[in-house]
């Protein structure tokens, strides 16, 4: 009887052992510094609006068009990765005024729901136009009128951080 | 623990044994008489062995019926009837084809055929269904999973398709139109050998104008046309949901997969006008794709749709929990749309499925990849994911999905769950086309599976209303709007593992024969052409005596032979459920509720009835019970009869 006792608790601190070396094996394969979303300072965006000779402005007149554009430089040695949950585009820009959506670059637009992913390679740059307000599918093409209005991109997701951007803000007057 | 480990192998084996034992006696006989596949007008069928439908003219004479029955060393077990069909038996060892090629050629015998059962619990010989030759196991665990390994999911986190088959495998007047990138095409034909029959696809039109007809550059239509209908039982490839349905192809997605809702409206009005140009067909529609932002066309193609009846199944996007895409986001203001999520092989709603309030039912869509949604945001399609037709040629998804093969091969998204809801909603119409899209959308609500995992009780926002279940879809909509069997001179069966509980102002067709055999299946059969069972016509019941001699019950009728007390439904319940029975005698009946430890929790009825079926509603929360197994007694004269129920919160 003792020596079941003994041999079942030998058995426990056994697979406790077992267990801590799992445990400890897990903790340096799941580590964090090693597998958390990279923060690359050599991944650089840019994003700007620029009359239709692609001058950079902030002020445009009722009815012209303008571009938003949006540059995702990977300078890093990594390939950046992206998903996204449709066949959309990878970035989207959309026109806001008092937090209401007033136009977007896939307005009219419609997508098939799979999943799929897409690739930035080492030295290569993401290049995303939209001439707005309009898309060739838009229904009924929309006029901005006067006023001020936020311009902001949508980004996909990635397998690095990049730090949030900024909305800018333009008048049309 | 190798005595445990012992103890729960036998439990397995013997629970697995059980099962199989089940299912042989359900396939092998149909009230005592034996079952037979024969090829028939090139389909495998099965028949009641020995057994032939004869047609004769009007004018036949009872010379001539001897005759007949001396040629063809026949028994008549079923008179002809007033159409001029009867029911011979072989009382000699004879190919039943043979016999029916010899007695055609007598003058009087206007048309003969085999005595079909129609879908005995059928599964179709499509080998990556099956799990045969070239398939080395059962790819299609959304439509029956039986834990099969890979992907080793949760048995029975599929929509019931083989139970839903022994009612319906759809019928050619229900157009499924996919509204999607296309259908493989070469040289201007069909080209895919599981979606080739000319005769079952519709060509429609191309809403993108990109120059390719409909032909399927980018992958995804195919994949999807395949789960809602794919042609099955056909030795070939894939089994799809209403495999007897016909598809319309629409073409709104171009070879990227990009469309606009221009095309959108375009199609949806083409297809709507399908409808209306062609009467006595329906149409659903089915959506796999969508995009953030709407615009008022969206909104008028889908009231247009409503208008005419068309339901359009749209799938909620794939963006990890975001909120669900147009146009399934109409749902909540239009009753012709269903929104569908994703579920996976364990009845989990996904880690990519958009969610929220719109959300109106859940359907198998694949599992994705493990971080589909966080780092490292990887996508990679295999067998957690469904299976079905790709491309016979190389197609855009191969651009950066290669693993997805030619031919066949796996994907996931909410894509892939919005076919099996169509494709349900198919088999539905397909046994009552008079369903309204309101309906239909009940029938899939009120039918769907909810797990305790799902939350205290539907809807969420991720499952909806719960998981598809079409078989149930099938069975509420036979319970509560009825349904009308198309076959002619052939008997229907109706399996059925709960009793079938009829709405009470729906009523047979007359002629119409309905039988529960011992194991609850449910025999249906008509000799006036069109099996019908509800709907408004019917006038009276006809038991016939012949027929119900081997069967051990009977379904509630006018004449109310047997004292009886159906199984609750539905069981397990929350909070409410309803117990039915009937009495061939007026009598002075106590129906009461007991827990589990014999105490008396309510009396339901307590008087004197008269002979007649009844029905009593049980709530729960009435008694503010706790979930647990509860036993309920009917007792009436001498009559005593318990049967158990199973409360769940």
């Amino acid at each position: 009887m003792n020596f079941q006792k003994i041999f079942l608790s030998l058995n426990n601190k056994i697979i406790f052992l077992l267990l801590l070396i799992l445990n400890l094996f897990s903790c340096d394969v799941l580590s964090p510094d090693k597998n958390e979303q990279k923060k690359n300072s050599e991944i650089k965006t840019i994003f700007l609006l620029t009359d239709t000779t692609k001058q950079i402005k902030k002020t445009f007149r009722s009815g012209e068009e303008f571009y938003m554009i949006f540059q995702l430089i990977n300078n890093s040695n990594d390939t950046i990765i992206y998903t996204l949950g449709s066949t959309r585009p990878p970035i989207i820009f959309t026109i806001t005024q008092a937090n209401s959506i007033v136009s977007t670059s896939i307005d009219g637009y419609i997508f098939i729901d799979i999943m799929k992913s897409g690739k930035i390679l080492p030295n290569d740059t993401l290049i995303t136009e939209w001439k707005a307000p309009n898309t060739p599918a838009k229904n009924p093409q929309i006029v901005l009128e006067p006023g001020l209005y936020r311009a902001n991109v949508l980004l996909p997701k990635l397998n690095v951080k990049i730090d949030s951007i900024p909305p800018l803000i333009f008048e049309v007057f | 623990m190798r005595t445990v480990i012992g103890v729960l192998i036998t439990l397995v084996f013997v629970t697995m044994t059980q099962k199989a034992q089940k299912m042989d006696i359900k396939i092998k006989k149909v009230a005592g008489r034996q079952i037979k596949s024969i090829m028939w007008n090139n389909k495998n069928i099965n028949i009641i062995k020995g057994e032939i439908a004869v047609k004769v003219i009007p004018s036949i004479s009872n010379e001539q019926i001897t005759e007949l029955l001396n040629y063809s060393k026949c028994k008549l077990i079923k008179s002809f009837n007033k159409l001029g069909w009867g029911l011979l038996k072989l009382e000699k060892e004879e190919d039943e084809l043979i016999l029916i090629s010899r007695i055609k050629k007598l003058p009087y015998i206007l048309a003969a055929e085999p005595n079909m059962i129609i879908h005995l619990h059928f599964e179709p010989n499509d080998p990556y269904f099956r799990g045969i030759t070239p398939a080395t196991y059962k790819h299609q665990w959304s439509l029956i999973n039986i834990g099969q390994s890979p992907p080793g999911g949760t048995i029975g986190a599929d929509i019931n398709a083989t139970n839903a088959w022994d009612i319906t495998i759809g019928n050619s007047d229900v157009i499924l139109a996919i509204l999607d990138s296309g259908i493989p095409m070469q040289n201007g034909r069909l080209s895919h050998p599981d979606l080739d029959d000319a005769s079952k696809i519709i060509l429609g039109i191309d809403c993108i104008n990109d120059g390719e007809g409909v032909r399927d550059i980018y992958g995804h239509g195919t994949h999807v046309a395949g789960i809602a209908s794919a042609e099955t039982n056909n030795n070939l490839g894939v089994a799809g949901v209403s495999w007897n349905s016909n598809i319309l192809v629409i073409q709104v997605f171009d070879s990227d997969g990009y469309g606009t809702w221009d095309a959108f409206q375009d199609a949806v009005e083409y297809a709507v006008d399908y409808k209306r140009n062609n009467p006595g067909k329906n149409v659903i529609i089915n959506f796999s794709g969508g995009a953030f932002y709407t615009e008022q066309q969206v909104e008028d193609a889908i009231a247009y749709a409503n208008n005419y009846g068309v339901t359009i199944v749209a799938s909620a996007g794939n963006d990890c929990g975001f909120n669900v895409n147009y146009p399934a986001a109409y749902s909540s203001s239009y009753n012709n749309v269903i929104a569908v999520s994703a579920t996976d092989h364990n009845n989990l709603v996904t880690e990519y499925s958009n969610i929220g309030p719109e959300i109106n039912i859940s359907a198998p869509g694949g599992y994705g990849t493990t971080n589909v949604c966080v780092y490292p945001f990887y996508i990679y399609y295999d067998y957690d994911d469904v299976f079905s037709t790709t491309p016979n040629y190389y197609f855009n998804i191969q651009a950066s999905n290669p693993e997805v093969t030619q031919n066949y091969g796996y994907l996931a998204g909410t894509s892939m769950a919005a076919p099996h809801v169509a494709g349900t909603a198919a088999l539905i119409l397909s046994i009552n086309p008079n369903l309204l899209p309101y309906q239909i959308r009940n029938i899939l609500q009120n039918s769907a599976d909810w797990k305790p995992h799902m939350g205290n009780q539907p809807p969420s926002d991720e499952y909806g209303y719960g998981r598809l279940n079409a078989y149930k879809a099938l069975k509420y909509t036979i319970e509560n709007y009825g349904a009308l069997l198309g076959i002619e001179m052939s008997q229907v069966r109706i399996p059925l593992w709960e009793d079938l509980i009829l709405r009470e102002d729906i009523n047979l067709a007359s002629n119409t024969i309905l039988t529960i055999e011992a194991n609850n299946l449910v025999t249906v059969s008509s000799y006036s052409g069109i099996v019908t069972l509800g709907g408004t016509g019917g006038l009276s019941k006809i038991i016939d005596e012949e027929e119900i001699e081997n069967l051990n019950e009977s379904l509630p009728l006018n004449n109310y032979k047997e004292f009886r007390i159906s199984q609750n439904y539905p069981n397990p319940f929350n909070p409410t459920t309803v117990i039915s029975y009937q009495l061939p005698e007026k009598n002075y009946v106590t129906l009461k509720v007991y827990d589990i430890l014999g105490r008396e929790i309510a009396t339901l009825v307590n008087e004197y009835k008269d002979a007649g079926s009844y029905k009593v509603e049980f709530s729960a929360d009435e008694y503010q019970l706790a979930s647990g197994i509860y036993f309920y007694t009917l007792k009436a004269g001498k009559n005593f009869i318990v049967k158990k129920m199973m409360f769940i919160k």
